[in-house]
């Protein structure tokens, strides 16, 4: 009990000094949140900007080319209270795989970051993917 | 992760969480013995729901999280707020409709979905307080941008412009223990809220902040004759104050509004 106790101390003790919106457009306006699809990739960019934080990540092809995924994720407040930084979500170098929903507006390399798992094993949950196990 | 961040917020808030359950704690005053407002204060911002957790990995889980453990039995229950205030503005009968159609809009009318100024009283209490004798600076990380007020405790402050503006103009004084802060002078370009909640440049606001011990007390009045029926008094919302120093926001990049294939929207309501 103590130790849930601690843990439930952690997850209520990040809440960062932010005013923020919570909410913003609907994610179903822009992508579909009943699938998901995956790819593994390096980062080569973060925007730590709101009302979204952008995820950009190159993707090698199965002829040698790169192509540049864009992936929106939350806001910048809202990474801070689950103590996550620009260059936490920027890695380390070495390929992350990545799972998000598609875009319904038919691009491709758009998408809405959900879970991120990095080089070293550590795993980063945005958002419960669909059909995923209850983490 | 930051180990040392989570370490501090931790021993914030787990601390708060003790104090609550204690005697109050005494209210630090400055040398004119008012309450020293000063320092960093977390206000929820709006994102209460929000219950990270983080493996012992340092795997990290933000949403969608399986439920939190309930806090051990004898801890401190959170504070329940004062049964003042509610929770949207009652307008005139003949703005009502204007109200629903904005409200239908909102995608395409709300200010705070294209990074405009939340204004007051919808950017909320200061995340961050700079007072001493002559005047009080609030400090806000807003996701629509950084953010300040200046209030005056004194008569006759110049101002480099007089035009009306998103913040309006703030002029704050003592009552008691209590800082009162009246503001007026506000264009007529934000929301008082979300779904459709306009206002006239008629708008006067006033906060009351009353600090008691690590807290203060955020009250705020919205009186709006031109359209609003009766003054609107929100809810309250309390600060817990923070030894986390404010960081600088980020700069708000609309990006998604050229992807969206319909006109949904969710609930923004600070």
């Amino acid at each position: 009990m103590a130790r849930q106790l601690a843990s439930w101390c952690v997850a209520i003790a990040v809440a960062g000094a932010a005013t923020v919106a919570t909410a913003h457009h609907s994610l179903s306006g822009q992508f579909d949140v009943s699938k998901s699809f995956e790819v593994t990739g390096v980062v080569s960019r973060v925007e730590w900007v709101n009302p979204h934080t952008q995820v950009f990540v190159d993707v090698k092809q199965a002829n040698g080319s790169v192509v540049t995924y864009k992936f929106e994720s939350l806001p910048v407040a809202m990474m801070r209270k689950a103590g996550l930084s620009k260059g936490e979500l920027a890695g380390d170098g070495r390929p992350v795989v990545i799972t998000a929903y598609p875009s319904r507006s038919g691009v491709p390399t758009l998408g809405y970051l959900l879970h991120l798992k990095l080089a070293d094993g550590r795993e980063i949950q945005f958002s419960r993917v669909p059909g995923a196990e209850q983490p | 992760m930051n180990a040392r961040r989570f370490a501090c917020f931790a021993a914030t808030f787990c601390g708060a969480g003790v104090l609550l359950a204690a005697a109050p704690a005494t209210t630090p005053r400055m040398a004119d013995g008012k309450p020293d407002l000063n320092g960093v204060w977390d206000n929820g911002g709006g994102i209460d729901f929000l219950k990270p957790q983080t493996g012992t990995n340092g795997s990290v889980c933000v949403t969608g999280c399986a439920p939190a453990a309930a806090p051990a039995a004898g801890a401190a229950p959170a504070p329940a707020p004062a049964p003042v205030g509610t929770a949207r503005p009652k307008y005139r009968p003949e703005f009502t409709a204007k109200v629903d159609d904005l409200k239908k809009r909102q995608q395409k009318e709300d200010p705070v979905l294209r990074c405009q100024p939340p204004g007051l009283p919808r950017i909320g209490p200061p995340d961050k307080i700079v007072q001493n004798a002559r005047e009080i600076i609030f400090l806000y990380e807003d996701v629509s941008g950084p953010f300040f007020r200046i209030v005056p405790l004194r008569a006759g402050v110049k101002r480099a412009d007089d035009s009306e503006s998103y913040l309006g103009d703030a002029s704050g004084h003592w009552e008691g223990d209590t800082l009162v802060v009246e503001t007026h002078n506000f264009n007529d370009l934000t929301w008082l809220t979300d779904d459709g909640a306009f206002h006239s440049n008629g708008l006067k606001v006033t906060e009351r902040l009353t600090r008691r011990g690590d807290q203060i007390e955020w009250l705020a009045k919205a009186d709006d004759p031109k359209v609003l029926a009766e003054p609107w008094q929100l809810r309250p919302r309390m600060m817990q104050r923070t030894d986390i120093e404010m960081a600088e926001p980020a700069p708000c990049v609309e990006q998604d509004l050229g992807h969206m294939v319909d006109d949904s929207y969710h609930a923004n309501p600070r």
